[in-house]
């Protein structure tokens, strides 16, 4: 029976394409696959990989009568139960230094077998989570203000998905992981199917966030939501009296960290910590940047994140045949070149073998890389992050100028603005472009504000009346003002802040 | 209930007093005002020009001090102080210029009046045009200050007419040594792979 897994091989369901092989798998031999595996496959086959023994030799050339087959009883799934260890370092062979820490794969590196080891099935859960991100739409990072009755501006309810970025291409090398890790144990009588999918849950996660007194968070305002399924992403949920100490820890590089402490429901089963990370500027963050075999030597790949990276090296994993590693990466370095968001880069890939492009053994091709600092970029991101959040209410200011020229003889006017909502962080008063009045009788925007919820619109505008002869007359305060609408500028208002001028 | 951590989660346990110190002096430090952080001084480049209308050339009228107050890798904000031009209005323009004392045509001007207060925060953006490059930044070695009164008549319509020809302005220059980030999809680098010990000899066995 040992050398019944040694013959073993893989096939890889993949959503679209492979659909068809399940069926023919299943037909070839459906004493052992039981119903419930079927379903399960055919409800989401991305999730699932099936390792099967040689299957077409028992139905078309037996040497031997083959043994009675299992019953449904026999093979029927009961849970996860034991944990079945692989040390992805013992199955994975690189020339390239790898740190500890880089995730070639990112599948948990502990998986469970079934409490009914005949059953075949292996129970995953991720390695890590991430703040999720993507191209098209950016960081899944919500900050919502709350009302600022309290007095206290900072007060905010954080919304954040964080996913374990599992790909169809981490569960496929998760599984030629486990095959290898398997064939070097004493095999389990009758078991000809392998099955990987994801553990179910007792309950929702459990969250503990590092350093949590200085985001002024209660861990009684943390939630978080039960996956149906650990390759998808969670949210995770939690009022803040802090905002601001978040957002600098965010901006600095630091970000917000902690662990998921999960509960594999199961008979004796460990709660299982794993840690998640917030941070904008990171490669955890980003993922693997992937690269389409199709295409990646002719059509140029893009920076679509909103920050530099440095292309660090171009590696290829690939599934092996033979000796003691299942897979291995090769590497190719890109000179540590530095792309800026949004530019594109040519790979120019003469030393890469042209066949890697289109054979089935190499399961990835990705880029490595770090993500470089960049002051523009965190400002663009911040206003995207906090200009967006719901609950915070953007308002134009509208000035009506009515006969200030005309009244002061003033050749122009500016008009200076300001305000803490200016900022959209509300971290510090800034100015909003100068207004100049050349004529009575028109209408200018005064530049946008950004409200939180529950508080009210306020800036502050400050006039100077510059005369033919060049003297200036300015005002003797910032008029404040709580209506973004109606605001005139005329000689009420001119007696009124400027009187060091008179007519 | 025992719990199970991974040796990644170890490592990054390990590190938890190292990141709760940097956390604390991140969050502490962010606590002091802005008026703390040292603003940088642009240091005068005293050429021909400048010598001789400038300081050297003994007159009232001069930019007392041009101070980096902001900046990030597409911009800077540069506050100016001026001495003297009391005598009519005037307008300030800034340039940045290359090397070769060229002005940059990616870095767009920046014009203002010159305020009573004779202190004036200008800001200088990076803007490319729609021209492909295969470098990832430009670099800047000068700004140019330009002063000249505000005036119609005969001199503001030829200056209207040649562009950024100075005929009665003064100009001041100063060092600004700063590498501008360009970005967006007319970047387009090149990346020459190289293998990795053995990685060129593989086959599809």
């Amino acid at each position: 029976m040992k050398h019944h897994f040694c013959k073993i091989f893989v096939i890889f369901l993949l959503p679209c394409c492979l659909t068809a092989q399940v069926e023919k798998v299943a037909k070839m031999d459906t004493r052992y696959m039981k119903s419930t595996l079927a379903q399960d496959t055919f409800k989401n086959p991305a999730r699932f990989l099936v390792l099967t023994d040689r299957i077409s030799d028992y139905v078309t050339k037996p040497v031997t009568p083959p043994p009675a087959p299992p019953t449904a009883e026999e093979l029927e799934r009961e849970g996860p139960k034991g944990i079945e260890t692989v040390e992805w370092k013992n199955f994975i062979g690189a020339e390239y230094p790898f740190p500890n820490s880089y995730p070639l794969v990112n599948i948990y590196y502990q998986m469970f077998g079934d409490a009914n080891p005949k059953s075949g099935y292996y129970y995953y859960l991720p390695s890590s989570y991430n703040l999720k991100w993507s191209a098209v739409s950016g960081y899944s990072l919500f900050i919502k203000f709350l009302s600022s009755t309290s007095g206290n501006k900072g007060e905010a309810t954080v919304t954040a998905e964080l996913t374990p970025n599992i790909s169809n291409k981490d569960l496929s090398m998760a599984g030629e992981l486990l095959k290898a890790n398997l064939m070097n144990k004493p095999a389990i009588p009758g078991v000809s199917v392998l099955s990987l999918v994801s553990a179910p849950l007792m309950g929702p996660p459990k969250v503990s966030i590092n350093q949590i007194s200085s985001f002024g968070i209660d861990p009684k305002d943390i939630s978080v939501t039960r996956p149906s399924n650990l390759a998808e992403p969670i949210t995770i949920n939690w009022k803040m009296s802090n905002v601001e100490n978040l957002m600098t820890a965010l901006f600095e590089n630091v970000g917000l960290s902690g662990n998921l402490f999960l509960q594999p429901a199961g008979q004796n089963m460990p709660e299982i910590s794993i840690p998640f990370n917030l941070k904008l500027n990171d490669q955890n963050t980003f993922g693997k940047f992937e690269l389409d075999p199709a295409t990646w030597r002719t059509v140029p790949w893009i920076n679509s994140a909103p920050y530099p990276v440095i292309l660090k090296n171009v590696h290829v994993i690939k599934s092996m045949s033979s000796g003691t590693k299942a897979l291995t990466v090769y590497t190719w370095q890109a000179g540590n070149i530095e792309v800026p968001p949004g530019a594109q880069a040519s790979f120019d890939a003469s030393s890469v073998p042209a066949w890697i492009d289109n054979n089935a053994t190499i399961q990835r091709i990705w880029v490595e890389y770090d993500v470089n600092t960049c002051n523009y970029c965190d400002d663009k991101v911040q206003n995207n992050l906090i200009g967006g959040a719901k609950g915070t209410r953007s308002r134009k200011l509208t000035f009506d100028v009515f006969d200030p020229i005309s009244y002061s003889g003033a050749r122009m006017i500016k008009i200076k603005i300001r305000s803490v909502q200016a900022d959209p962080n509300t971290r510090s008063k800034m100015d909003l472009p100068t207004l100049t009045v050349h004529a009575d009788g028109i209408t200018l925007e005064g530049g946008t504000i950004f409200v939180p919820e529950g508080s009210d619109p306020e800036f502050e505008y400050y006039l100077q009346l510059i005369m033919p002869d060049g003297t200036i007359y300015e005002s003797d305060y910032w008029e404040v003002s709580k209506d973004p609408d109606t605001n005139i500028i005329g000689q009420a208002l001119i007696k009124r802040l400027v009187k060091s001028f008179h007519k | 209930m025992e719990t199970i951590n991974n040796g990644r989660f170890l490592a990054f346990k390990g590190n938890n007093r190292f990141r709760s110190f940097v956390l604390f002096s991140i969050l502490f430090g962010s606590c002091w005002p802005e008026f703390l952080m040292a603003q940088k001084d642009l240091k005068p480049v005293m050429d021909e020009t400048a010598a001789l209308l400038g300081d050297l050339g003994g007159s009232a009228n001069k930019v007392q001090r041009a101070s980096l107050t902001k900046e990030d890798e597409r911009m800077v904000m540069i506050s100016l102080t001026f001495a003297g031009f009391t005598d009519k209005s005037y307008k300030v323009r800034a340039y940045a210029l290359n090397n070769r004392k060229e002005v940059m045509q990616e870095i767009t001007p920046v014009e203002v009046e010159m305020p009573k207060s004779k202190q004036v925060d200008i800001t200088l953006n990076l803007s490319e045009g729609g021209k492909t490059v295969s470098q990832k930044n430009i670099v800047s070695k000068f700004l140019l200050i330009r002063v000249q009164p505000v005036e119609g008549g005969l001199t503001g319509i030829l200056e209207s007419a040649v562009g950024d020809i100075s005929l009665n302005g003064l100009d001041y220059v100063f060092e600004l040594d700063k590498k501008w980030m360009l970005m967006g999809a007319n970047v387009k680098l090149n990346v020459k792979l190289i293998p990795y010990k053995n990685a060129a000899s593989i086959s599809p066995g």
